[in-house]
């Protein structure tokens, strides 16, 4: 921790709000983006991204230093997020089984025909939008990995200290929800491998 | 495993070069060569590029409404502190009431100056009030005087709940303190000395997160206090996959840095409230110096999920 931030963060344990919003200026975009893709919701996104920021302007007291302040507050995010989910999954359970009681398979049915015309879209939108939504499919561990490391371009090591799990885990955690993500892909689309092909052949990006 | 298998597990720590050189180097030769894991390499550069990308933009006003949050925040900070403070004083208020009334009491029944002389006609004296009395100072002055001795009455009077709500506690708590029953024979330290308090307000950690119960246990030795809650947890089962998850994190926590760290803090999730109550149960009888705050649940719903948040010191 810099010399600044330490101030920073001293001047917000003290209460000073214009203190702590220079702390999280950089860190925002980054915060929102965890929530949007662990919630898979703009407005649940919004509200628990400023939760986060709220929980970690609180309980900056508690901030000691030994993790840098960027990996202290994705981590306050992800387990907002997580209580948030955990909360959730279970209003969603209640009411399909409440559903499924009712009103036989249809609604399953119907989710699972909605998807973008092919023709409305950019192929690369169109790409984005299918590995968003394989993204939203997983299972949240393996869904926050690769938020982490593909999306905010954190270190093995960085993503370790954050979800506090070792190295060695976050290596075959991140290579299996890649798997997934993959597997999820090529069910769902023929069109992909097209892509692929095409993405390789512009020279890509690596 | 062969060349391809070996390629296949590692090609997602070699896409981040995340690995060691001799190895990355091991794979670069056999992409050369091998058609089918070139081309998953090339799928999972697609997929990794593309994600890279997903980053959006923050919502329109996101930094004004945060700014608002915030402000909200501190506020409500700063009168959770004052409102602490006047209960603090309101209670000693009381606290001076009771001895000013005790103290009354007292000199009514001749405790002071010739209490052996003055004892019989005394009791005459003081019978009009010894109904009313003598109930207000047991179930009162232990807790504000920090007295241990009248143990079985005073555990009588908060069971009934009528004399506790006689008494001038302002601050609503009802502090038990027992022995803990031959039932705890079983289990562990038997000198049990369980200080349970069932407090009216909603215990909240400073603004973070509302849990319904929360525990404190003073130990010596953190390590095997964890473990013995880890196993009543997964002995009340259930929800212990739940749970496993916080309290990980915790324990990494306070064990990753063995320097320093006298307490640690875990979260325990129970799907409803009885589960929750055969939780406390067991960990009141597995610990002695154990303290207890609780929310009775406000609404009737039997399957909200209970919140407990133990936090668990070395004794000092």
């Amino acid at each position: 921790m810099d010399a600044t931030e330490k101030k920073l963060v001293e001047l917000s344990i003290s209460g000073d709000i214009e203190a702590f919003e220079t702390l999280i200026q950089s860190h925002q975009k980054k915060v929102y983006n965890i929530a949007l893709r662990m919630t898979k919701n703009p407005e649940d996104a919004q509200e628990l991204a400023q939760d986060a920021f709220v929980r970690a302007f609180t309980s900056i007291g508690k901030f000691r230093g030994d993790s840098s302040f960027s990996t202290w507050l994705y981590r306050i995010t992800i387990n907002v997020c997580t209580d948030f989910l955990r909360k959730r999954n279970r209003a969603i359970l209640i009411s399909m089984e409440q559903g499924a009681a009712t009103n036989d398979n249809e609604q399953g049915i119907q989710i699972a025909e909605e998807a973008p015309g092919p023709d409305e879209i950019a192929e690369k939108n169109q790409l984005k939008e299918l590995i968003k939504d394989a993204m939203d499919s997983l299972s949240a561990d393996h869904r926050q990995v690769l938020i982490l490391r593909d999306i905010l371009d954190m270190s093995y090591k960085e993503i370790a200290d954050t979800l506090n799990v070792n190295e060695g885990t976050i290596k075959s955690r991140i290579s299996r929800a890649r798997s997934g993500l993959k597997k999820i892909i090529t069910q769902r689309t023929e069109l992909f491998q097209d892509y692929v092909v095409k993405f390789n052949r512009k020279g890509g990006n690596s | 495993m062969n060349r391809c298998d070996y390629c296949l597990e590692n090609l997602s720590s070699y896409l981040d070069k995340e690995m060691s050189e001799n190895e990355m180097k091991e794979i670069e030769e056999h992409l050369k060569e091998c058609n089918s894991c070139s081309y998953e390499f090339d799928v999972l550069k697609t997929i990794v590029s593309t994600c890279s990308e997903l980053e959006e933009e923050l919502p329109d006003g996101f930094s004004s409404s945060l700014h608002t949050r915030l402000e909200k925040a501190r506020e409500d900070m700063l009168a959770k502190r004052n409102r602490t403070g006047k209960v603090k004083l309101f209670s000693q208020i009381a606290a001076g009431f009771l001895i000013v009334i005790t103290l009354g009491f007292a000199i009514r029944v001749g405790y002071f100056g010739n209490r052996f002389m003055v004892q019989d006609s005394a009791t005459s004296d003081a019978a009009p009030m010894a109904g009313r009395a003598p109930a207000t100072t047991q179930s009162s002055a232990p807790k504000k005087f920090g007295l241990k001795g009248i143990k079985s009455e005073q555990n009588e009077s908060a069971m009934e709940g009528e004399d506790t709500k006689n008494s001038f506690a302002i601050a609503q708590s009802a502090e038990i303190q027992n022995q803990a029953d031959d039932s705890s024979d079983k289990l562990k330290q038997k000198d049990s000395d369980i200080k349970l308090s069932f407090n009216e307000h909603i215990v909240k950690d400073s603004g973070e997160e509302e849990y319904d119960t929360e525990v404190t246990i003073v130990v010596d030795d953190i390590d095997k206090a964890i473990d013995l809650i880890m196993a009543i947890d997964e002995k009340i089962g259930k929800s212990s996959e739940n749970n496993m998850s916080y309290n990980q994190d915790s324990i990494n926590v306070y064990r990753g840095s063995c320097t320093g760290k006298n307490s640690v803090e875990l979260k325990l999730v129970y799907i409803n409230e009885k589960t929750q109550q055969s939780f406390l149960e067991e960990i009141q009888l597995a610990f002695s110096n154990i303290q207890v705050e609780s929310v009775p649940s406000e609404d009737e719903k039997e399957d909200e999920q209970e919140y407990i948040k133990i936090i668990i010191e070395k004794k000092k």
